[in-house]
Parts: structure tokens; sequence; C-alpha cells
């Protein structure tokens, strides 16, 4: 079942490990079990059936978040082929499910996405409110996915993208479908994860709009990538939100100016912001400066937080929407908060959901804004 | 070999003692953790895991958070009398963590304290730090601690400590015995001992040295205090052929001893292992090879770049510019050239690292690569880490010999032996900074006579119940390798 893995299965069984230094589970967790090249020496064994395909197994091998860091840090990546061990993890979780065995968590996860197609519940009212911040302005084509994650952790940055977009004369359809299942693929449902991209993907075709627009970067990888590899084309051009965002409002060079005849629509606002670069999956992208290039123009004075691996999300994206819990947010926003305190900001600016939510929650909720909230905060002029 | 059966093998008792001490997810027997330890980075280990269900693992796996959960673990093993092996980043290559016995593998990953003392240019850290992420911490106050070992990304920097281990920058930031200023270290008996932050002491002899390449024989080192130093303004390098190993080693050696230039990176590869590099850029055909590393001010670069270059020169040296030295610095974590040999059925590859004062290196360098010669297929050699009075020797050696793993381990252990005698009768040391472990430890009693005899006594004066590791360093049992 397994055999072309054989090769990664030898190569990560004796590596050096060097990619834990990338790893955000390990960051956070800290034991051997989780290191990547560990979990997949796990998979040899269970293959060649030296120990029993159990609950333990099954446990260390959520303990991955499929971000993909551990290829950017493998040491075969220098000569230009890195590993990938995220499939293989990915397709063990698939057969441990297929075999029966499931932990609590997979059960829950199981029943959400029987009831409601994604990992996150009931999000239909909040859908409701986002799209009651759509008033006006002309379609021009363009169909804006917001996902079932971000409306469930963070559903003020769409709100205000909305508004932004109508402020510019845009006032985007907004899809009903809701997730990707990418997410729902990573924990090991393929069948189910395949059943729903497929659903979004005709559900996307079917409306008459040229250009899509993405508000999370996991679920732009997952529709511009994951969809080409299991066959599902998307017949519109797929853009991630801060693409979109800066290819309207700003001249895209070195010194983030704003288009000139935007200049006048931006206030630069006095004070001290600092930008949390959360979105590990923008820099899978290679797409993590678009947001320094949106913020930088607004404000006097401009830091960043530390690049922390922690911020790539140690449970997600396969496991946090259950583990969502207000302990969890608690340790990421403290963690925040520490480095956050030292540089005495007047604003965060973070372009992850978690960390958003964490630091609205136990820091300051004035304080922190999404990407689309800063910009929004900044245009002031109303109606042109 | 020995083999091991995965059921649960260990002493009730002494995990549930370690129970009540320890957070309830603090201890594992679960066999998905104790798998995990169970190796490090050297290719016979790998044999052991292509030969089907690994031999040797822990009986159980805890995590302690403070310096005084090490203390009660270790004081629960020492009175139970049950062995302790302490696991860092698992990156060593000499067999330094095998649980030849079973007992208790100390993970030291989350021991995580951070203390910058900028006035005081050290950092105290953690045993449990990753070492790359230490240097990204200190880069962001704009520190560098100047250490970068090729096993950085996942080794510990107390790792660091029980190899005596170095960086690849070593001749500027020095070995990590330079950078080491304090240690806090577990004794086997669970007494808790520091040693002084002071710059030099004149107070009788200096204990950091007992724990510095002891390899968790006498203790659980559980923090290090370091040197840091401001991050360098400018990195630069030069690269030169020579026509002879000879004639760059007489290069190397006047710039060193010379002491006018303070060079960064020294690399000299012998016309051997040069081959590849020459051949890619089309230099001198047959030529050895000299990398040079330069940091610090952008004026105090450019100084020492002249010296340097003026002391190639007459040395017969050609100068070749920056390019193959920056496909070094940017390719130099990379190990898959000798894994690619140590996954085929009968391959094994690994480097060996000695040294040897100025007037014994090429004579070690010839007796070693004659005496492997026979039984090795590919053989690199070159000299990375260089000082005043000598210089160290790294022998990348591939064996592809035989139909199956086990004749894969004979081939490389009989490479080890003949390699290290030759190393030993041409008066050198054994090893330079992967350290000993299980691997090296026949030659022990070569390498410091009744010294060897000293360390055993001062074993079992801190560990009477040996239960530190006892296998390493031979200082407290046989291992059951080749």
């Amino acid at each position: 079942m397994l055999d072309k893995y054989k090769d990664l299965m030898e190569d990560c069984s004796m590596c050096n490990d060097q990619c834990v230094y990338g790893c955000p589970v390990f960051t956070i967790n800290r034991t051997t079990t989780v290191y990547p090249g560990r979990k997949v020496y796990l998979a040899r064994c269970i293959i060649k059936n030296e120990i029993e395909l159990d609950e333990n197994v099954q446990d260390v091998l959520y303990q991955c978040c499929s971000c993909g860091l551990c290829k950017t840090f493998c040491l075969y990546g220098i000569k230009g082929k890195p590993r990938d061990p995220v499939p293989l993890i990915q397709k063990i979780r698939h057969e441990i499910i297929k075999k029966g065995i499931k932990t609590d968590f997979v059960t829950e996860a199981e029943l959400r996405i029987k009831e409601f197609g994604n990992l996150y519940g009931d999000v239909s009212n909040i859908l409701e409110e986002v799209k009651a911040t759509n008033k006006s302005g002309k379609n021009g084509g363009i169909l804006y996915l917001v996902d079932a994650e971000m409306l469930a952790i963070s559903p003020e940055a769409p709100k205000a993208a909305i508004q932004l977009m109508n402020k510019k004369n845009i006032k985007p359809i907004i899809s009903d479908m809701l997730e990707t299942g990418y997410d729902i693929k990573a924990i090991g449902f393929f069948e189910e994860a395949v059943s729903i991209a497929k659903n979004t993907a005709d559900y996307l075709n079917n409306l008459s709009v040229s250009k899509l627009i993405v508000s999370s970067p996991k679920a732009f990888y997952a529709l511009t990538e994951w969809y080409k590899e299991i066959n599902i084309k998307i017949n519109k051009e797929v853009i991630l939100e801060t693409d979109f965002f800066r290819n309207l409002l700003i001249v895209h060079h070195n010194e983030y100016k704003l288009r000139p005849s935007d200049i006048q629509n931006f206030i630069k606002n006095e004070g001290l912001v600092v930008y949390h670069d959360g979105s590990f999956m923008a820099r899978y992208l290679k797409n993590f400066d678009t947001p320094r290039m949106l913020i930088k123009p607004l404000f006097t004075r401009y830091e960043e937080l530390r690049t922390s691996r922690e911020e790539a999300r140690p449970l997600a994206p396969a496991v946090y929407p259950l583990g969502l819990s207000d302990d969890y947010l608690e340790k990421l926003a403290n963690n925040r908060i520490v480095d956050i305190m030292e540089l005495k900001p007047d604003y965060v600016i973070t372009s992850d959901s978690l960390s958003y939510a964490a630091l609205k929650k136990y820091w300051d909720k004035d304080k922190v804004l999404s990407i689309p909230e800063a910009l929004l905060m900044s245009f002031v002029d109303m109606e042109k | 070999m020995k083999t091991k059966v995965y059921e649960n093998n260990y002493n009730e008792l002494v995990i549930e003692e370690m129970r009540k001490i320890l957070p309830q997810d603090a201890v594992s027997t679960k066999i998905v953790d104790r798998l995990a330890v169970c190796h490090g980075a050297f290719n016979v280990e790998y044999k052991w895991i292509q030969a089907g269900k690994y031999p040797y693992i822990p009986d159980v796996v805890v995590w302690p958070e403070t310096t005084e959960q090490v203390s009660e673990i270790l004081k629960i093993a020492n009175k139970n009398k049950t062995v302790v092996i302490p696991y860092g980043g698992g990156s060593g290559s000499v067999m330094g963590s095998v649980f030849f016995n079973g007992g208790i593998c100390l993970d030291t990953k989350k021991l995580t304290k951070f203390i910058l003392n900028a006035k005081g240019m050290s950092v105290t850290v953690g045993a449990g730090w990753n070492i790359s992420q230490l240097e990204d911490e200190l880069n962001r106050f704009g520190y560098t601690m100047g250490h970068f070992p090729q096993s950085m990304n996942s080794a510990t920097i107390a790792g660091s400590v029980a190899t005596s281990a170095i960086g690849t920058f070593s001749t500027k930031y020095g070995k990590f015995d330079d950078m080491l200023i304090a240690l806090e270290v577990v004794l086997p008996t669970g007494e808790i001992l520091f040693t002084k932050d002071a710059p030099k002491a004149s107070t009788g002899i200096n204990l950091n040295y007992l724990f510095l390449g002891s390899e968790g024989s006498y203790g659980i080192c559980t923090e290090v205090t370091a040197k840091i130093w401001h991050q360098p303004e400018a990195r630069k390098f030069s690269v030169y052929t020579f026509k002879t190993t000879h004639d760059g080693f007489e290069a190397v050696r006047k710039m060193v001893s010379l002491g006018q230039a303070t060079l960064a990176v020294v690399r000299l590869y012998d016309e051997y292992e040069s081959v590849f590099t020459i051949d890619a850029y089309k230099f001198e055909e047959g030529y050895a090879l000299l990398y040079l590393g330069f940091e610090g001010r952008k004026d105090q670069v450019d100084l020492e770049m002249k010296i340097s270059d003026e002391i190639c020169l007459a040395e017969g040296g050609i100068y070749k510019g920056d390019q193959a030295a920056k496909q070094w610095e940017r390719d130099r974590l990379d190990t898959s050239y000798g894994l690619g040999t140590t996954h085929l059925p009968n391959g094994a590859a690994e480097s060996l690292e000695i040294s040897a004062s100025w007037d014994k290196l090429e004579d070690v360098w010839l007796a070693m690569r004659n005496a492997i010669a026979p039984y090795a297929q590919i053989i690199h050699v070159h000299f990375s880490h260089m000082y005043h009075t000598g210089g160290n020797l790294y022998c990348i050696i591939h064996t592809i010999r035989g139909k199956d793993s086990e004749d894969a381990e004979k081939n490389f252990l009989k490479c080890v032996k003949k390699s290290l005698d030759a190393c030993v009768k041409a008066g050198g040391s054994i090893s330079h900074h992967h350290g000993v472990g299980t691997l090296k430890s026949k030659w022990m009693f070569d390498e410091h006579n009744n010294g060897f005899e000293i360390m055993k006594k001062i074993k079992r004066a801190i560990d009477p119940n040996n239960i530190m590791n006892p296998p390493v360093l031979g200082l407290g049992g046989e291992a059951n390798v080749g």
C-alpha cells in the first residue's frame, strides 16, 4: 500500500533530523517522538509489522500540522531534492482510519465532517453576518471565498475585506461553499475530502465570474496546488486576498509605496505597528512579502515580531479546530505577548488567524488587527 | 547481535517512583516514544534498522523540565541501580546513546531556560536548546555564539558539551571548549553542581573539564553558560589551489602560527577529495584545494584577506575567487552523499575525525589513508579545524562490499579499526570533536595510557553504582559492538 514511499522511508530513517529546526510541532512539543524523520521511522516499523497499529501510533502521527517546513529544511533539499514526509504521514492516517482505529479526536472530526461538511461546526450564522457587510458596488466578475476556518476564528478579517472592496466599488459574490477539503484530507479522510473538493469545484465553476479571491493562504494553496494533484480544475483565475489588495492599492516595488492615485485615499497612522508574519502557508507559497507591502505605507513606524515556528500552529491544520481550547489560546497569546511587550506597539497586525483570536482575547482587542482591518482603518475616501 | 524484544521490560518500581515526582505525561513506556530515541546518526545504527527489529531500546523515556526533576530522577535511578542515558538531538555519530541494556532515556530537550547576559557577553541556556534555534534567538539581539557544527539543525547545546564539539568557524570563535564558561550538572547521585562563570580562575582544577567530553558518563548537564559575540559586519571567502596537499599544509601552518590574520574558516581538501570540485570549477587537475573564511569588521576582513593572500601565493597557491567556498557555505549541512552509500544494503559511510600536531599531521594523514585503502571504496580527507600547534583531519569513508547490512557493518567497523590503529601508531588523537561513544572506546587506553585508569577512578567516585551511560568512553562497561 505504501510502495511509492519506500525511498522516503529509507532516507528519513537516518538523516540527521535537520528538519526539526523548522518543525513547529517540535518547537512546542520538544520530544524526539515528534521529529518528522522519526515519524517516518515509525511508519517503516508499521509497514514491516514490527509494531502494532494502535491509538498510540495514531496519536503520534497526528502530531504533524502538514505545514511542510520539514521539506524546507530537509538536508536533501540542499541539492534540490527535498524529501516530504507529509504525504506518507497522511496516507498512514488514512490507513489507520480505514482499519477502524479512531481516537476521540478522529471520531469527533468524522462527526463534524458528516454533519457540517467541515471541521468547525455550524458557521452559517457567521457567514450571514459576513454577507450582511457586502452592501455596495458593482460585481465586476468577482467571487470571494472565505473558508470555514476563517469564519470560525477571525470573521472580522473578511468583513473588513468586503468593506474595503465595497469602497473600491466592488461588490463580490460571497461563496456559499466554505470548505476546500484540504484539512479533511490532512486528517486522513481522503474519500470525504475529495468528495467535498469536487462539490466545491462544481459550485465555484458554475458561477459566471472570472476571478476568485480567496481569503486564506491555505485555501489558496488547496485550490491552486492540491486540486491539481487530485485532477480537479477551477475555471477561474484564483487570487490570494493579499495579492488582490496589493494589485488594487499599491505600486509593486521595493519601497512599498502606495499607488499614486490611492495616496489621497489613505491616512498614515501615527505610532508603531508590529507585524507578525504568522502565515506559514504563505511562506510555503513563497508569498510572504505582500502583507509587508500593504502594511508598511500605512504607519509611521514599523517593526516585526520575531519569526517563530510556533506560529505555524502545532495543532494545525489537521488537528487544531478541535483543539481550539481557551488553554491553548492563552498559551499562544502569552508567548506572543512577551515579545510584543518588548516593542510596546500601538497596533499589532497578524496574518495568522489563530494568533489573532488569541491576542484579541488575552491581550488587547482594540490593538489587534488583521491585514484587511488595517487597510480599512487607513482608508478615508469613503465616497470615492 | 543481541535482539531485545519490544515488550515492556522495565522495573515497575522505578517507573512508579518517577511518576510520583514528574507530571503525568513526562514518563512514557509507550513503544512509540521508546523507538523514537533508540538510535543516533551512526551508520551501524542504520544497519540495525535495515536488518529488522531494532535490537536496543530504552525501557522508559522521561522528559524533565527542571534541574530539580533531573536530580530526582537520578536519585531514583541511583537507588535502584538503573542505567540512565541522556538524549539530546540524537545526532551523535559514535554510538554514544545506545541502550544496550535498556534503562531510562532522559530526554533533555524540555530544558529550555534562556538568560542573556549582554554586559557579561554570555548566555545561560537550558541543555535542550537546539543549536540553530539558539543562534536565531541570539541573532535577534544582535549576537552570535559563532558555533556552527554540521549537526546544528538537530543537535542540542548540551550535546556540544558532552562531545567537546566544534563548529565550522572554529578558527575565529574557538572550539566549544573555548566557548564554555560555566555549567550546571546533576551528578549521578542527584547532587546539583554549579561551576562559576568567571572568565578565568586560579582556584584549583576547572571542573568544567570533568564534564566537557564526558558523554553523559559523569552526570547530566542541565545548563550551559557560553560566550557570545557581536554579530560580524562582514563575511568573505577566498579559494586557492595548491599543487600538493603538503604545499597547502605549509600555507595554512604559516597563516595560523604567524598570528597575523584571524581566519574564521580554514578547510584544506587533499588531492583526492578535491577531485569533484576541481572538476566542476575547471581548476588544475590533481591539485589540492583550500577554502578560507573571514568574519569581522569590513576593513579588518579585507586586511586579513590580503595577509592570507600573500602567504598563500608565497607557498605556491593559486587564487580562485570565492565561488567554490560560497558553495561550501550553502551546502555545508548536507550529508546526503554519505547517506546515499549507507542506504545501500551492503554500504556504509561515515566520517572519522582525529587530530595531530603539525609535525605529525601529514604522517597521520598518509598512514590512515594507506591503512583504509584496501577496505574502502571511497576515502575523502580534508583538514577543517586548524590551531597554532596542529590540526584536525576529517576522513570520510565509504565501504560497499558483501551482500547485506551485516556485511556492511563488519566492513565499516574494520575500516574504523584499521584507521584508528594507524592514527594511534602515527601519533594522532583518536577523536577531535565527535566524541568516543562506544565506537572508539577500545582505543581509550591507547589514547590516555594510565590517564584512562584515572578517568575510571573518577567515574567510580562520582557514579558508584555505574548508572550513567556506562559503556561510553569505556569507563563503565563493555559495549556490545563489533
